[in-house]
């Protein structure tokens, strides 16, 4: 599943979610990604957070056909991805991504692959917010 | 004329000042020849057109109603 989260991801969802995998005990492997809002500084100025937006019935359908290939091709259990839009406060989690599948094997490679088809090809954008209120667009974000 | 939705998104949002217009347009690169002329920061802008939710490449005819985005680099997480 995939869900568009207002403002931070909570880090319960952390354990909510680790713990709905003993319901499949088929399950040997779980792996979980957290993207995190940096504090980077820039210039003078240091940023207080970041400020998600998204093309809502794009953004919806190409994660619903991300979650749908993913599952078909890596044989994965199951996928959750959460993501943040409006402001998430620097600390805070603005990404999560969670797989369980059977085994251990290769569910590195494939957390990385998804994680970076989700900043890449899904109609996300932000923007730095400084604590002086001025901001800045991330338009590349490849580091 | 067909009467088009645009719509902004990212950094594109701040070179229109706005999230949203309609415009007159018979096609995809009518719409660009219009958009570039009345906001000429677009110009030498890396963006993708998206046509009713579709991401497209080269042109395409427009019909009334449509809704076509304009869509900067995606940079999401």
């Amino acid at each position: 599943m995939y869900r568009l989260v207002q403002g931070a991801i909570s880090t319960n969802l952390i354990e909510e979610i680790t713990s709905q995998q003993k319901m499949n005990q088929g399950i040997g492997a779980q792996a979980m990604f957290l993207g995190q809002v940096r504090a980077d500084k820039n210039s003078d100025k240091k940023v207080k957070g970041i400020e998600y937006s998204a093309y809502p019935l794009m953004t919806e359908k190409l994660l619903e056909e991300l979650l749908k290939d993913s599952l078909e091709r890596f044989s994965l259990m199951d996928i959750q991805i959460f993501h943040s839009l409006g402001f998430v406060a620097s600390g805070d989690l603005s990404l999560l991504v969670h797989l369980s599948s059977k085994h251990r094997k290769g569910i590195f490679a494939v957390l990385e692959e998804i994680v970076e088809k989700v900043k890449f090809d899904i109609p996300l954008w932000k923007k730095e917010i400084f604590d002086d209120n001025s901001y800045r667009w991330i338009e590349d974000s490849k580091t | 004329m067909n009467h088009v939705n645009v719509l902004f998104f990212g950094p594109l949002i701040d070179i229109a000042g706005k999230e949203k217009m309609s415009l007159e347009a018979k096609s995809v690169n009518d719409a660009k020849v219009q958009l570039e002329r009345n906001f000429p920061e677009l110009i030498g802008r890396t963006y993708r057109f998206a046509l009713n939710q579709e991401i497209i490449y080269g042109d395409f005819p427009l019909k009334n109603g449509d809704e076509l985005a304009l869509l900067p680099p995606f940079a999401g997480g």
